[in-house]
């Protein structure tokens, strides 16, 4: 059965080569998109603030890739965005006409995960990202942490969503290296759900995204003071919030460096875009031009910043070095991440 | 609230009204309407794509015109919902399930115009409600809001589940062993609190669990189909009542039902306001509730009473206000539907919250009058069409058994868009047909797959901030002794019942076995061996699948020790009062086709289950459109030699259809073919990828 099923996988592969081999020296990359579709798979539901960067940004992606190709969005919610990878790289068309905004835990989830994904993030040619992350630490006006020497020294009670979510990992390393002694209560829904729990006292803090620290909700609190921000965590310092303390420069130890760092660094590719493997090189090159292009678009920044969004680019070379680091981890580092991960 | 203030919201309310009359946003509107209705109709899409697809189209427009067309869009879905519940049997969407158990009785005995009418009627009046209710509530959403935490939200999810128990009166274990089933079912996939994987076999679809979708459909639309093709007969026999009157009669039932139209409207909209039940259960609860309250509803729900069209249709349009309440109030969306509506509110750089009830009032107000006046625009156009509608239901099952099929397999696709989705549809439809014909109730499992894990996680939370305090939040203890009483209600009025006949009870004969009892025994199985799977999870995470499994065998159990025990005593000494009663609490359709063999039975459905592996198969070769094509010609032609004339223009009508809604308009991404891999020149063909 097995060998059957490897025998008519290598013969669509040869075929689908053949197919591709003959009309990639056959046409330019514009003749090959002129009057296609280019589909852009969106790996969460549609209405969130993934799906509304994807929304916004096929207008002006249609717009640099040559021949100027009708750019369509195909929402693909679903595990974390690991089923839109997995279908990218194992099933979709690798004939450059589709592409997908995956999400950044799909950076390293399959190097810690011992099930089979069926992803690979090496195996993807990676465009680049529309922007980088950083996250935050914000507490409720009455928490008794008001400011990081309090987070070593005073409990405070943080709700997060799922296990696997930065909102409960990064609680988790903090309490395991640095000694926070934060309780942590994931299970809720959304980010949203936490605001509101946090709100009603519920919870007394939350982790979250700097942009969404700096928008909605949360900007007029932390206006009005009503949120105090206590630290910050990503591989560098968001020039946005520069006053507040990052924790990567209270890490000491070199061994929890490194896990910090494992752990920072797929922030930088806030929303990742890829295309499958084996794409032609003329058409992955003009697919990531076109991303670099769309993403620069003054009109496009307008209209994000229009929707409390922001936009910094990185190209595909960098996202791939991302990758690249990630995979180079040292094995002790991979099995700290995997114990951090495993189900308790 | 001081006399400025109240003005104030006044006059918000009053320039909100004149500005969606503004003829252009009011057009913008009815066409919103007009795209929902017709949505509605379509099972299983349900809006949800549409909207998706449509929101780009909102970035240019001003928000008051953004959110007309969107929430226009989206509060008529449901009144356009219990169409094909009431024709076929088949649920618009997941929450117009209930409508089907009365609705379709009453399409069989020629009452369609009435019961499309009474739907109409009652999903208007249920509109109109909501959005009031949700006008009236703007000044203290937020402080109500902010008094009700996860304890409260896990007292109001137990309520719900507490229905379990009116869903199923006539089997109270086979109605437990279903809604723990269902909970089961819910359980599916990655658990938040610990990362663990609960029942996934490896499977990456079964990650975030199964989607609704293909559980409702299968659940109820497949096992409707396939007694269709069982009983191979049209719907309705003939016209017996005339249409017009039938409409007028449908409108008065409404009128006359106003106070339990206000009662399920209040279910609705409360229950829409709680995010993760979301609407999904909406139309089940209203329906428990209408089946108790109501003057002789536990003898004649499920047998075509148009009070149970009115209380599944009123709570499920009322819910849209309910669901929008959060969504403004804090950006927490109800829905599916309104998360979309959130993207909106992002898109105009509105932020949902104190905002929403302060600077942008009128914005505000103007959603409530989108609501409202979408309610109006729609439920008149299905008036205007109610004609045509009620003569679908005359048709001949081979002319409209292939098309409804087609439509529920791209339905059932919408759920995550994955080969799973259509895997879990069949598997479902199979279960669902088992369950109808063996008289399981089928309501508590959706209820349990809808409810099981969000009560789940709020128990956590509510034991991790509170200890076993919880249970003594005010709130909370008054709606746990309203869910206890419903629960037990039953229960002591059959003891009081045996007791004043002076009756002991059960009577217990010699087993006997029948073929039907290896349904229970296959469940058992199954149950067992998921039972087997949780070991070596971590505590936390399978403490309530254990419990839960635990229960659904023993439920299961003891209905099949009860079944063979006391089939015999049955049997030698029938009670007419007894089984006279239990035939009529039993709340769900019921096939007509008595005059069939079992062999006949069997025959056909076995013929039903192969045109639907056929369509998969098939699917999954050459694509949907070409499968649409041939499937349509093929079962037309062999299940009812209709002649050619009309086999050819409905099959190419359909395949155009499906390729222009859903292939060009929707860009539904279709799995990729074998046909499409082999021979990417083929690619041409639609759907062929």
């Amino acid at each position: 059965m097995t060998t059957r099923r490897n025998l008519t996988k290598a013969a669509v592969a040869v075929v689908l080569t053949m197919m591709t081999a003959q009309v990639t020296h056959a046409q330019t990359p514009a003749e090959f998109y002129k009057g296609k579709n280019v589909t852009l798979i969106v790996s969460a539901a549609p209405g969130g603030g993934a799906d509304l960067y994807a929304r916004a940004f096929i207008k002006y992606f249609s717009k640099y890739l040559p021949g100027k190709p009708n750019v369509v969005i195909s929402n693909l919610p679903g595990a974390g965005g690991l089923t839109a990878a997995a279908q990218l790289q194992n099933s979709e068309a690798r004939d450059g006409t589709v592409v997908a905004m995956l999400q950044r835990n799909n950076l390293y989830l399959p190097l810690v995960s011992d099930d089979n994904i069926g992803f690979d993030p090496r195996k993807v040619s990676w465009l680049g990202s529309l922007n980088k992350e950083t996250y935050a630490l914000a507490t409720w006006q009455n928490a008794p942490v008001k400011k990081i020497d309090d987070l070593f020294a005073k409990a405070l009670t943080i709700g997060a969503t799922s296990f696997n979510n930065e909102n409960r990992t990064f609680p988790a390393i903090i309490n395991q290296f640095l000694g926070g002694k934060m309780d942590i209560v994931a299970g809720y829904k959304g980010n949203d759900e936490i605001a509101l729990a946090m709100e009603r006292g519920e919870v007394q803090g939350r982790f979250l995204t700097v942009t969404s620290l700096l928008s909605g909700n949360d900007a007029s609190w932390l206006k009005d003071g009503k949120i105090n921000v206590i630290a910050q965590m990503g591989v560098e310092r968001n020039p946005a919030i520069p006053n507040v303390p990052l924790i990567l420069d209270y890490v000491k130890d070199q061994k929890a460096k490194e896990l910090f760092e494992f752990m920072f660094l797929p922030l930088q590719t806030g929303r990742p875009f890829a295309a499958p493997p084996e794409v032609p090189a003329d058409r992955l090159e003009a697919l990531r031009k076109a991303f670099v292009d769309a993403a620069s678009d003054p009109e496009f920044k307008a209209e994000l910043t229009k929707q409390n969004a922001t936009v910094e680019l990185v190209d595909g070379k960098q996202a791939e070095a991302i990758v690249k680091t990630l995979y180079a981890t040292p094995a002790e580092t991979i099995k700290s991440v995997k114990a951090l991960l495993k189900p308790q | 609230m001081d006399a400025s203030t109240a003005m104030g919201m006044l006059t918000a309310a009053g320039d909100a009204l004149l500005i969606i009359l503004d003829p252009m946003r009011f057009a913008i509107l009815c066409l919103a309407a007009l795209l929902g209705v017709i949505l509605g109709i379509i099972p299983g899409i349900g809006g949800l794509a549409g909207t998706a697809l449509l929101l780009p189209f909102t970035f240019a427009m001003d928000p008051y015109t953004a959110f007309a067309f969107l929430l226009g869009l989206s509060a008529t879905t449901s009144t356009g919902d219990p169409i094909p519940a009431i024709l076929f049997g088949v649920p618009g969407g997941a929450s117009s399930a209930a409508t089907v158990l009365d609705g379709l009785p009453m399409a069989r005995r020629g009452e369609a115009g009435r019961a499309l009418s009474a739907a109409y009627m009652s999903s208007l009046m249920g509109g109109l409600f909501g959005a009031a209710l949700l006008g009236l509530a703007v000044p203290i959403l937020r402080p109500v809001m902010l008094f009700i935490g996860t304890p409260e939200m896990l007292a109001i999810s137990i309520l719900g589940l507490s229905m379990v128990a009116a869903l199923s009166s006539s089997a109270p274990l086979r109605g437990l062993a279903a809604a723990s089933i269902g909970i089961m079912i819910s359980m599916i996939g990655s658990e938040p609190r610990t990362g663990a994987f609960r029942w996934t076999f490896g499977n990456l679809y079964l990650w975030e669990g199964i989607p609704l979708v293909p559980i409702t459909l299968g659940l109820f639309a497949l096992p409707e189909l396939c007694d269709m093709a069982i009983a191979r007969q049209k719907l309705k026999p003939d016209q017996k009542f005339d249409v017009n009157l039938g409409i007028w009669q449908g409108a008065k039932d409404c009128f006359q039902h106003w106070w339990l139209i206000m009662r399920c409207s209040w279910i609705g909209t409360a229950l829409g306001a709680i995010p993760g039940i979301g609407g999904s259960v909406v139309d089940w609860v209203a329906y428990a509730h209408a089946a108790r309250s109501v003057k002789g509803g536990q003898k004649t729900f499920g047998t075509g009473d148009v009070r149970g069209v009115i209380a599944s249709e009123s709570a499920n349009n009322a819910k849209e206000g309910g669901s929008l309440i959060t969504t403004i109030a804090f950006g927490i969306p109800g829905t599916a539907g309104m998360a979309i509506i959130l993207g909106a509110f992002l898109s105009q750089g509105l932020v949902p919250g104190p905002d929403m009830l302060s600077k942008n009032l009128s914005v505000t107000y103007s959603m409530v009058w989108s609501i409202a006046l979408a309610n109006i625009v729609g439920a008149g156009l299905c008036y205007a069409f109610s004609g045509q509608f009620a003569k679908i239901a005359t048709l001949r099952y081979t002319l409209v058994l292939p098309m409804v099929a087609s439509i529920i397999f791209i339905g059932a696709f919408e759920g995550s868009r994955q080969w799973g989705d259509l895997i879990a549809l069949l598997t479902f439809g199979t279960i669902g047909w088992t369950m109808k014909r063996l008289r399981w109730p089928r309501a508590p499992l959706i209820l349990g797959v809808v409810l099981g894990d969000t009560i789940e996680r709020q128990l956590f939370i509510s034991i991790r901030l509170y200890g076993a305090d919880w249970l003594l939040h005010p709130i909370v203890a008054v709606i746990l002794c309203i869910a206890l009483y419903g629960i037990l209600r039953p229960m002591i009025q059959s003891i009081l019942k045996s007791r004043r006949k002076g009756g002991s009870g059960l009577r217990f004969a010699r087993p006997q076995f029948a073929l039907t009892d290896l349904f229970s025994i296959v469940l058992l199985l199954v149950l067992g061996y998921l039972l087997i799977l949780t070991i070596g999870w971590p505590y936390t995470t399978l403490l309530v699948p254990r419990i839960v499994t635990l229960t659904a065998m023993a439920a299961v159990g003891l209905s099949l020790f009860n079944s063979v025990f006391t089939r015999g005593a049955l049997a030698a000494e029938p009670e007419e009062g007894d089984v006279e009663e239990e035939k009529a609490l039993y709340m769900d359709s019921v096939g007509d086709d008595a005059h069939l063999t079992n062999r006949q039975i069997r025959d056909r459905a076995a013929a039903f289950l192969g045109w639907m592996l056929a369509f998969l198969l098939s699917m999954a070769t050459i694509g949907i459109v070409p499968t649409i094509l041939w499937f349509v010609i093929a079962y037309m032609r062999i299940e009812g030699r209709e002649r050619w004339t009309l086999v050819l223009p409905m099959a190419f009508g359909l395949a155009a259809f499906v390729y222009v809604v859903f292939d060009q308009l929707l860009m539904i991404p279709w799995p990729r073919t074998f046909a499409g891999m082999l021979f990417p020149a083929l690619q041409f063909i639609p759907s062929l990828r």
